[in-house]
């Protein structure tokens, strides 16, 4: 920036000197001429003067003004020339000599104006003598011949001295002036007479020599006009010498403008150089920003631009099923090599098939192929290309403490498809869908209404909002009877939500959505509360149902533990309902959790037990207080052998571990009477009784 | 190149040689400044006594310039010792003063200002009065644009009013120019003019004031060491009673004649001349023609006198 500055602040600088550069020249060759045009033109004044003065002698008058105006004019350049360009350090020599030619042509005037007097008086009486001679025979009367003669000679000479300016007729002249100076006239006029002739002929013979070395000095001896014609050679020399300095100041400043020009030129260089390098740099990043790192294949964002670009686009979205049990099971470094090898497999199959498809890594095991048009053959490339992926063996090579080995393996993946934009958002859809429902692909389409799913889960998520926020988290108690006693034994607390309308919504509704919202947590909590509220001030038991996200929630734990500790008559009565399911990953947690609720004389109950996923050793690790079978059993139980023995053994195996059995789901008499008859301890159902808000029995007073 | 100049100025007298030239009609001058010059010329501030303006002894509207006295009466009437000559047409002077002592106007002015017997003033003393004069200051702002006056302009401006001062369309500049004929006796003496010889010092504009001539040439004029003549600056012998050429423009209206205003008449004045120059006095006809002929150099009252 600071060069910039410098250049420009350079180019201006030098601009100016070369204006200014110019200025000079062109002043220095005008006043060069000028002065050269004086110099002539004192040398023609000088032509011109003598010219003059040639003419005044030669006419017997003359305008005397012509002379003294050429005299004035250079008198006037003399002055001119002293006092301007003549006055710099390079014309010292002409000063000299401009200096020396005024005293000269000074001394010229001086000599001009002698001329100029000697001029008028020889010339007054050439003018006069021969009319003066004529007075002779008007005064004489008897004119003496030999002065008659003497007179006409004399005459005669003064013409042609006058005209030949031939100095040695001087001496003829003064031989008749003597002859005539003898004379005498007695007659007065006449003596008079001959006296101003004489005295007219002695301002020729007096004046004549003077008058004309003054005209030679003029016209020849002056020396002026050789004076003037060196004053040109030296002024010329001179100025010869000084146009060099103009000159070396051009090559100066031309140089100076050049080397900017030049300095100009290298930074424009490298400032191209340096916008080539960002260009580069810039275009670097940018394949980086749109590259995944790990597989090499265009990213997310590459996918967002080049989506655009699709006018009828086809876009597979292909996700690994159960990924992160790979990653658990073999660790990253071998999911990641996994994902590596499907990228490029997914490339490859497409290349096989003649199509031109990008593919794209859009997350952790989402990949995309986007091409377009030929939904035609959807069914056909979608159906092939998952084969081909869970038909091929991946090997990936790994080391295992030290020992390379190698793991050969099959994936199994789902996929969504869409032809609609934003496509990844709708393909997404259909490939949660497609999960749920344990397909293994499908093709969006809106009659699918995922979209209304999408907005009902949003619309409960709003009512539970409202929920907390307004107190319409209640709970409902279903009584549980003793089969031998056939009194009520404790309640379940159900939990219910209640919406802006007043409608009342049950959990399958809601849970699930909670679950997945920060919400689930407060509703836990509002629940063991608002339980604890209701059976404080009773004799009655009642259960909670937790699920496993509760128990490995740190803070529902220690909320919990608190409420235990806090009131050991209510945590006497209370027994928590835990759900067995898949999704418990760490049981450590849940043995720890189990250990301290029952140190805190809480009870245990396994919910649901018997459908689907259930690990007897868990069972026997958490050391239930209860086991409620589950109630698709119960309701077929006294049209069923095959559940009869289920159920029989699920019986038989609580007795012998020391824990009771509840019968969930007793609807009918048919249910209530086999279930007594298979000898389980405790009945929950419609049949005995319904969930509502009442409950229960007061405090049994003694 | 030399030959051609020759040829150029030979030319020049092939078409007609007039030792004469007429007065041009115009002359160009800085009018503001002349002006100034005019109410300068006029105003008395500019001598000691406050009574002697430069006009005092250059009439400019009754006597052609001249004060009609032998001798100027200055400061404190105190006598000069020369003949005021005219302030007309004196542009067309080579020199100035009766010896030519004097290069141009402007330097003309600083002479009688100072001159004890004139003005008696220093050049400090018009500085500072003109300074003090609210006229002055404006108009010297206006034309000079200089906020404090100096002599210099004052001469400046002066100078500049007397070269406006030219008498031009005399009857003899007309018959010059062709425009009109002269009487027989007019023409006749303007003859004489030339054949007796006094066309060899009276020529030019001015007829007169381009050399420096003597009187007395066959009968000895004379001398006093007074004189103002060239020997006061030479001190040659030759140049006793050697003036410049008295100008001839009006002269029958710039009497008294001579240096020292001693003759009366140009009458008196021209036999004078005849007698001292070619040796006799001339007869009462030749007389008459040449006064006749002097009389038509009589001009017009200057174009920046008029028309006030």
């Amino acid at each position: 920036m600071k060069k910039l500055y410098i250049v420009i602040l350079l180019a201006v600088s030098v601009t100016i000197g070369l204006i200014i550069f110019n200025q000079f020249t062109k002043q220095f060759v005008e006043v060069s001429s000028q002065t050269l045009d004086k110099i002539k033109d004192i040398e023609k004044g000088e032509y011109k003067i003598e010219s003059n003065i040639l003419k005044s002698s030669f006419y017997l008058y003359f305008n005397y003004d012509v002379i003294y105006k050429a005299i004035e004019e250079i008198k006037k350049d003399i002055k001119t020339l002293k006092e301007g360009h003549l006055g710099n350090k390079f014309h010292k020599g002409s000063l000299k000599l401009i200096q020396e030619y005024e005293k000269l042509f000074n001394k010229k005037v001086e000599a001009i104006e002698e001329f100029e007097t000697l001029n008028s008086l020889i010339k007054n009486s050439q003018i006069y003598i021969p009319s003066l001679a004529l007075r002779y025979f008007k005064l004489a009367q008897k004119p003496d011949i030999e002065y008659i003669i003497t007179m006409n000679r004399v005459i005669s000479t003064t013409f042609i001295l006058k005209n030949s300016q031939d100095k040695s007729f001087i001496d003829d002249l003064q031989k008749d002036i003597n002859i005539l100076k003898k004379y005498r006239f007695k007659n007065p006029e006449l003596q008079n007479f001959h006296e101003v002739f004489l005295s007219h002929l002695d301002v020729f013979a007096k004046n004549f020599p003077i008058y004309h070395q003054k005209l030679q000095f003029i016209l020849e001896e002056s020396g002026n006009r050789k004076l003037i014609n060196k004053l040109k050679d030296t002024f010329l020399k001179e100025t010869r010498e000084e146009s060099k300095i103009v000159t070396g100041f051009s090559v100066a400043s031309t140089g100076l403008f050049l080397t900017v020009l030049g300095y100009l030129a290298y930074l424009l260089v490298r400032l191209e150089m340096n916008n080539r390098m960002l260009k580069k740099l810039q275009e670097n990043l940018e394949t980086k920003m749109v590259t995944d790192e790990l597989t090499g294949l265009p990213n997310r964002r590459a996918f967002f631009i080049k989506e655009q670009d699709y006018k009828e686009p086809t876009f597979i979205l292909v996700n690994i099923d159960n990924f992160k049990h790979i990653n658990d099971l073999y660790g990253s470094n071998f999911g990641d090599i996994l994902l590596v090898q499907l990228g490029s497999f997914i490339k490859q199959f497409f290349e096989k098939e003649n199509l031109k498809a990008e593919v794209f890594r859009l997350g952790a095991d989402d990949f995309g192929v986007l091409y377009e048009n030929l939904r035609d053959k959807t069914v056909y490339i979608v159906e092939k290309l998952i084969r081909s992926i869970e038909e091929h063996l991946f090997v990936i090579k790994g080391i295992d403490r030290g020992r390379e080995i190698e793991i050969e393996l099959n994936i199994d993946v789902s996929v969504g498809v869409s032809y609609e934009k934003p496509l990844l958002e709708k393909a997404d859809m259909v490939l949660k869908y497609v999960k749920k429902r344990r397909e293994k692909y499908m093709i969006y389409s809106s009659d699918l209404n995922l979209a209304k799913i999408i907005e009902d889960n949003l619309r409960i998520l709003g009512v539970i909002k409202y929920a907390i926020n307004n107190n319409k988290v209640k709970l409902y108690y279903q009584p549980i009877f003793d089969n031998k006693t056939k009194k009520i034994s404790k309640y379940e607390c159900l939990v219910r939500i209640i919406d802006q309308n007043g409608n009342i919504l049950s959990p399958l509704f809601f849970l699930p959505i909670a679950k997945e919202s920060k919400y689930y947590g407060t509703i836990t909590k509002t629940v063991i509360q608002k339980a604890f509220d209701r059976f404080r001030n009773t004799d009655a038991e009642f259960s909670i149902n937790l699920s496993s996200e509760d128990m490995t929630d740190k803070e529902i734990v220690n909320y919990i533990y608190s409420v235990l500790e806090k009131e050991p008559d209510i945590a006497r009565r209370v027994t928590f309902e835990i759900l067995e399911s898949e999704s418990i990953k760490n049981y450590e947690t849940i043995y720890t959790f189990v250990k301290n609720i029952k140190n805190l004389k809480a009870k245990i109950a396994i919910d649901d037990f018997g459908s689907g996923y259930s690990n007897y050793s868990h069972i026997v690790n958490l050391e239930p207080d209860y086991i409620k079978i589950d109630g698709s059993l119960i309701k077929q139980l006294p049209y069923d052998l095959y559940v009869q023995i289920i159920v029989s053994t699920i019986v038989d195996f609580s007795k012998k571990l020391g824990i009771r059995t509840v019968a969930e789901y007793v609807y009918n008499e048919d249910v209530y009477m086999m279930v007594k008859s298979m000898g389980i301890d405790y009945s929950q159902g419609y049949f005995l009784g319904k969930p509502s808000e009442k409950c229960c029995i007061k405090k049994n007073i003694n | 190149m030399r030959i051609i100049i020759v040829l150029l100025f030979l030319i020049n007298t092939v078409y007609g040689y007039e030792p004469v030239q007429p007065i041009p009609q115009k002359i160009e001058y800085d009018r503001e400044k002349a002006e100034l010059g005019k109410l300068l010329f006029h105003d008395p501030i500019l001598s000691k006594d406050n009574r002697t303006s430069c006009s005092f002894c250059h009439d400019l509207y009754n006597k052609c310039g001249t004060d009609h006295r032998p001798v100027s009466i200055g400061f404190h009437n105190r006598r000069g010792k020369v003949n005021a000559s005219t302030v007309f047409n004196v542009i067309f002077n080579f020199k100035l003063f009766w010896n030519g002592s004097v290069e141009d106007l402007k330097k003309q002015v600083y002479g009688p200002i100072q001159s004890p017997e004139e003005m008696n003033m220093t050049i400090e003393e018009v500085e500072e009065r003109l300074n003090k004069h609210p006229l002055y200051i404006r108009k010297f702002k206006e034309v000079y644009g200089a906020n404090r006056i100096t002599f210099d302009m004052v001469a400046d401006a002066i100078a500049e009013f007397e070269k406006a001062l030219i008498t031009p369309n005399s009857k003899f500049d007309k018959y010059l120019r062709g425009e009109i004929e002269l009487s027989q006796e007019e023409i006749e003496g303007y003859k004489l003019f030339k054949r007796l010889g006094c066309i060899s010092c009276h020529n030019g504009i001015n007829l007169g004031g381009n050399s420096f001539q003597k009187v007395g040439v066959i009968k000895e004029y004379p001398w006093k060491p007074d004189n103002p003549d060239r020997y006061q600056i030479t001190k040659k012998e030759f140049d006793k009673n050697v003036y410049r050429v008295p100008v001839l423009r009006n002269i029958d209206c710039t009497y008294p004649y001579f240096h020292d205003g001693s003759v009366k008449t140009l009458e008196e004045a021209v036999q004078i001349m005849a007698y001292y120059n070619l040796g006799f006095k001339l007869p009462e006809d030749e007389l008459n023609k040449i006064i006749a002929f002097l009389k038509t150099l009589r001009g017009e009252i200057p174009e920046i006198l008029r028309g006030e």
